[in-house]
């Protein structure tokens, strides 16, 4: 190991040479427990040379980016592209297909698992608690909107309230459950409450009227398909907001630390407990708004939708679409929605079709009926997201979203180790 | 040494964002500001808008007589007829159809119709006109082409084969568009698959009614979605034919009080008086069982069925009770249960995946009897042998054995699939059929109204494979053919064709 | 009433030790695997499904004898526990537990597409029976049939089989890497053989319970919904009673679990709770993991 000179500005002004030890040697002189030492930082050194990453030693080159004004004009067009997307091709306006009701109907099924996607997300994501069974806190909602609203007869807004509450309430009672148990098992727990709120909750046919289902007619205003959808988005929007209140608030901050490096942010006096409780709390609502939705857009439900074949499929939503990231989230649970709906299968096969291969693409080539398109997709995204994309659809959108907010095309933005669940509490 | 600020990726400058804003501002205001195309005002008002354009409304304010003079309460008794009900117009003359006779075609005229207030009972003339609610809605029905819409498990926890479906569904209205079609129009069949989900058959009789824009809707099997479905039809203006089913549901009210609801065969509270009989005929001095399963639908045939059994039996009724939806780990003790009673016959009206394996999981030898549909199927007497050897079930339609013989059948299902048929293809064929006969005596003015009331009038269309209906109610049926499993030959065989109860 | 309620309690005795050594198959399963890499594996269910769907294949659609075809199904069932091996539990053997079980969760799930893509056409399967005798045992009349006496069997068989094996030079290869796996190196044992060889005797494990409760009942393609599948969470929650690492634990762990879940049917329950079973299971799994979370059937000195 040799030693390296390192010029340093002397007390007079003058530059002079110490013969710093190379990192890494052992400065037995120092006493048996000396450390190893690292190189000294000279006073004055600015900021951007203390990165490692450059080979030539010369800083990143970051001078304020500014975009050219063909950079805005790209920019304001995929902007408005969006939009349109969103706001105005599912209810049909300006559309060059024909998007009938049945179809907007596919899209608010979109928003409401995007909605239940970000439901997932707080829990997996920020708390890194696994929920198998979180088709049961969905379920509730449902169930419990539908009741209010044909039982007893009252306000959808009076239930969606409701359903937010009693979610949260499902949802802290678990959680409580959680504190006691490591990740692993209680993913068990989880998984026994999914089985348990399918069958003995929702089977208790005077609430939730049985096989034949119950039903949960649309709110006044908004019977139709395009006005239901509109009253999606808004709770989607509504939803992300508190999302972002979230992780911007003390509870967000302290769960961020606590995945970091759980000990050290616990031995800060952080209240591990009451910050779980709190984001189990946030996903009860989440999911109960996604399960009041649910139950008047589909306008009767049955407790056997509510199975695990859900609770996968919001794993999946979750995992694949980036962990931690608002917008993969909801990307990926637009996605999988649209694969359930047989959408997705529709749109890619008259996209190929038009390119002039044979119709029924995925039947005809593939030998995949299109109904297992999205079982057979499911798991081989989940697999290629863990192996190879640990960002998920959230790390392959980041550089697209850096553009769009006015920085660099950065391919690299967004990557990710690892699919981190962590356990806070580990 | 350079000084610069360590910024990274700056966050949206001002310029962007404005930009941002005002993309958004611009596409809302020109969603709201613009509105919706003019087939969603129709849509949310409940009607089409196809052809004639007019909002009409058939039948929807539930409560009211309908637009074709049906009364609209019956509640669900098992064959309830026309009691204190209204009347149905006089002077019924069976156009076209086969050799449809004409029974019934006056009945006392009691004045404005029953049930609730309003509206006319049942206007005598031709198709279409005056009917209490306005002009004929003709969504689904171009002067060439009339559009069905059906809808069936195909996938989930049905026992039908997926392919099968799709080579039955249409074999009837294909030979029939072969001949140049119903009264010069050509049928169109649209099938979605409701994944025995009453969710899922719902949305898609939605998509049918509302997006397709389907003339009327065809329930192919599975009593809760045929609920679902008929309910959301009927609030939706459409006619929704099924195979009989169930009556009632707790809470939610009688099939018969939909407006446009009519069932092509026997309910499974109808079919209590046949079962009892044929029960007490082959088992008459032996214990007897009597398993529902425990649909909140399949209540009211329970009570029924308990009764007549009863009345029947006596205490040789050893074993009465409900058997949980999914059975793969209570079937031995079902079994168990079931032999414990010493009962040699089983009334039975629960799923065919519940029938397997409660049968295989038998230590003792019974014979099931119950209602059809699906339990009836080629399908379970496949897979169920030797166990289910001998069951006896009744069906709207005769076992492939006679139905082999029907040789407008056969030739129409080769022409359609290039194979020889099954009992699927058979049900849908009847089922058809019998839609076929309403459409063609409905005649060249086609309306929903027009359709609905050619049903009222004409009460009894006889196609040969359904046994002759009946409408005097919205449950049409008359008869069943009884179907027997013969192991030997791994399928249903008719014993009985067109037995009443 | 109570001497029906007593009359059930034997019954529930008989048919859930008997229902509970296919679960004791999965249990054991699971903690094998959970010993060796420190993961739940949500996929052992699926080993025993798609075991079970060889078999069929094997035996109805290809004509191929009944032992054939039971061995073909436990071929299929080993390779697909060694292709998980390689192609998801290897790449994340860095990654965290809970990654992890997300990976074999998403093995389950394609194991069940295959299953749905495949056999979407016969909704209604049936694999007869190794025997399809059948007898009603005395005093309580409890329904038993050959087919889990053989499973029963099995289950001792394998059990005493893992014990003698682990007690050989592989088997205790096997302990050694799982408890120091950087030792076990330097001793020259393949962590990564024996990896395989530890998931490859898993999906044994897996595909054994399938294939031999699968005739219990008709089968189609879903999720837990049958035999093996619907074995997974009272697997597991046998192997929670084992504390997830002993072997004998998950044995009886797995015969209690059947015969708590039996008590689901009991009439005074069943009468009152819908999903009795479901109901049962979850409030027994709740009770062990909040009481006792280390395990019931566990010997002090494998807590060590």
């Amino acid at each position: 190991m040799t030693q390296t000179p390192v010029q340093r500005p002397g007390e007079d002004g003058t530059t002079e040479t110490a013969e710093i030890p190379a990192v890494g040697t052992h400065r037995a002189d120092l006493g048996p427990d000396a450390t190893t030492v690292l190189p000294p930082v000279p006073p004055g050194t600015p900021d951007d040379e203390l990165d490692g990453d450059d080979a030539d030693g010369l800083a990143e080159a970051d001078e304020e980016f500014r975009p050219r004004r063909a950079g805005w004009l790209g920019r304001g067009i995929v902007w408005a592209l969006l939009a349109w997307l969103v706001l105005a091709y599912p209810v049909n306006v300006f559309s060059p297909f024909d998007v009938g009701v049945a179809d907007v109907d596919i899209a608010s099924r979109a928003v409401i698992f995007a909605i239940g996607g970000l439901s997932l997300n707080v829990l997996l994501g920020y708390a890194g608690q696994i929920s198998l069974g979180h088709q049961a806190f969905v379920g509730l909602g449902a169930f419990t909107s539908a009741f209010i609203v044909t039982n007893l007869q009252l306000s959808f807004w009076f239930a969606v309230v409701a359903a937010a509450v009693l979610g949260a309430v499902q949802a802290v009672l678990l959680g409580l459950v959680s504190l006691r148990l490591t990740g692993l098992y209680f993913a068990l727990v989880t998984l026994a409450y999914g089985a348990f709120a399918e069958q003995t909750l929702f089977g208790i046919s005077a609430l939730t009227g049985g096989e034949g289902g119950k039903p949960a007619p649309r709110p006044v205003g908004f019977e139709s398909g395009y006005s239901y959808y509109y009253l999606c988005l808004g709770f989607l929007v509504l939803v992300l907001w508190l999302d972002w209140r979230l992780t911007r608030s003390k509870a967000g901050r302290a769960l961020a630390a606590l995945r970091e490096n759980p000990r050290v942010a616990s031995s800060y006096g952080i209240n591990v407990r009451s910050y779980i409780l709190v984001a189990f709390a946030v996903s009860g609502i989440f999911a109960g708004i996604a399960g009041s939705l649910t139950a008047h857009h589909d306008e009767i439900i049955v407790g056997s939708s509510f199975d695990f074949r859900l609770a996968l499929l919001f794993v999946l939503m979750t995992v694949v679409g980036g962990l931690r990231n608002r917008v993969g989230v909801v990307i990926g649970s637009a996605f999988f929605a649209l694969l359930e709906e047989g959408a997705f299968v529709e749109i890619v096969e008259s996209v190929v079709t038009a390119l002039g291969f044979a119709p029924h693409f995925f039947q005809n080539v593939l030998g995949l009926p299109g109904e297992f398109v999205s079982l057979v997709l499911g798991p081989i995204l989940l697999l290629l997201t863990l192996t190879l994309y640990p960002g998920g659809i959230g790390q392959q959108v980041a550089p697209v979203r850096g553009w769009l907010t006015g920085g660099r095309f950065d391919r690299h933005a967004g990557e990710v180790k690892e699919v981190e669940v962590t356990d806070v509490r580990a | 040494m350079r000084s610069t600020t360590m910024r990274r990726n700056p966050g949206p400058t001002r310029a962007v964002r404005t930009a941002a804003a005002l993309a958004m501002a611009a596409a809302l205001a020109v969603t709201t500001g613009c509105g919706q195309k003019a087939g969603v005002a129709g849509t949310l008002a409940g009607s089409g808008g196809a052809g004639a354009g007019v909002a009409a409304n058939g039948g929807v304010a539930a409560g009211a007589v309908d637009a074709n003079g049906m009364p609209l309460t019956e509640e669900g008794a098992a064959g309830g007829d026309l009691a204190a009900g209204g009347d149905l117009s006089a002077g019924g003359t069976s156009t076209g159809g086969g050799a449809g006779t004409t029974t019934g075609g006056t009945t006392a005229s009691g004045g404005a119709g029953g049930g609730a207030g309003g509206g006319e009972a049942g206007v005598p003339g031709a198709p279409g006109s005056a009917a209490a609610s306005g002009p004929g809605d003709t969504t689904g029905v171009t002067d060439s082409t009339i559009k069905i819409g059906v809808h069936a498990p195909v996938t989930g926890a049905a026992a039908i084969p997926q392919q099968s479906f799709q080579r039955a569904v249409g074999v009837y209205f294909d030979a029939v568009n072969r001949a140049g079609g119903i009264n010069g129009r050509k049928v169109q069949v649209i099938f979605k698959n409701d994944g025995f989900d009453p969710n899922q058959a719902r949305t898609e009789c939605k998509r049918l009614a509302e997006q397709d824009k389907v003339f009327l809707l065809i329930g192919g099997a599975g009593a809760d979605q045929i609920d679902a479905c008929a309910r959301y039809a009927s609030a939706a203006g459409v006619p929704y034919l099924s195979a009989g089913v169930h009556e009632t549901r707790p809470g939610l009210g009688s099939l018969a009080s939909l407006p446009t609801y009519f069932a092509l065969s026997l309910t499974y509270e109808q079919q209590v008086p046949l079962l009892v009989r044929t029960t007490k005929q082959a088992f008459g001095s032996d214990k007897v069982a009597l398993i529902v399963a425990d649909n909140d639908s399949l209540n009211n045939f329970y009570t029924v069925a308990e009764a007549g059994m009863k009345s029947a039996f006596g205490a040789n009724l050893a074993l009465s009770r409900r058997i949980p939806k999914n059975t793969t780990s209570d079937a031995p003790a079902i079994a168990t249960s079931i032999c414990q009673s010493g009962a040699k016959a089983v009334v039975w009206n629960a799923s065919p995946s519940s029938l397997l394996n409660v049968s295989k999981a038998m230590a003792c030898t019974v014979t099931f009897i119950g209602p059809g549909l699906t339990n009836g199927l080629n399908v379970v007497a496949d897979v169920g042998c030797p166990n289910v050897d001998g069951a006896l079930f009744y069906s709207p339609f005769p076992g492939m054995d006679v139905m082999r013989g029907d040789g407008a059948f056969v030739q129409a299902y080769r022409n359609k699939n290039g194979s020889e048929p099954d009992d699927i293809g058979a049900a849908m064929y009847g089922m058809e059929r019998l839609v076929g006969e309403i459409i063609r005596a409905t005649g060249k003015n086609l309306t929903r109204q027009s359709f609905m009331q050619t049903i009222g009038k004409v009460k009894t269309f006889n196609t040969g494979v359904y046994p002759p209906t009946n409408f005097k109610t919205r449950f049409g049926g008359t008869a069943m053919n009884l179907l027997k499993a013969d192991c030997g030959k791994k399928e249903y065989v008719t014993v009985r064709r067109n037995e009443r109860p | 009433m109570i001497l029906q309620t007593l009359n059930e309690l034997g019954i529930a005795l008989v048919t859930g030790t008997l229902q509970g050594s296919v679960y004791a198959l999965v249990a054991l399963g699971i903690v094998l695997v959970h010993r060796a890499s420190g993961v739940f594996n949500f996929a052992q269910a699926e080993f025993g499904t798609t075991g079970l769907f060889a078999a069929y294949t094997a035996l109805t659609l290809w004509g191929w004898s009944y032992p054939v075809a039971f061995v073909f199904g436990l071929a299929v069932a080993v390779a697909m526990g060694l292709l998980t091996e390689r192609l998801v539990i290897h790449p994340l053997r860095n990654a965290s537990r809970v990654t992890l079980l997300v990976g074999t969760a998403g093995v389950a799930l394609a194991a069940v597409g295959f299953q749905f893509w495949q056999f979407n056409d016969t909704l209604i399967m049936t694999m007869p029976k190794i025997n399809d005798g059948f007898f009603l045992v005395p005093p309580f009349g409890a329904p038993v049939t050959v087919q889990q006496l053989i499973t029963f069997g099995v289950l001792v068989v394998a059990s005493v089989g893992l014990a003698l094996y682990f007690r050989s030079p592989s088997g205790l290869a096997i302990q050694a890497a799982q408890q120091e796996p950087t030792a076990a190196e330097l001793v020259g044992i393949s962590v990564r053989r024996v990896s395989m060889l530890t998931w490859g005797i898993a999906a044994l494990l897996g595909g054994l319970a399938g294939i031999l409760s699968g005739p219990n009942t008709t089968f189609t393609a879903g999720f837990l919904s049958f035999g093996a599948g619907r074995a997974l969470l009272p697997g597991f929650m046998a192997a929670v009673l084992a504390g997830m690492r002993s072997m004998p634990g998950a044995v009886a762990g797995g015969l209690a679990v059947g015969v708590v879940e039996q008590l689901g049917s009991l009439t005074i329950v069943a009468q009152y709770v819908p999903g009795p079973r479901e109901a049962v299971l979850f409030v027994f799994l709740l009770a062990v993991l909040l009481i006792a979370p280390k395990g019931i059937f566990v010997r002090k000195a494998a807590l060590a």
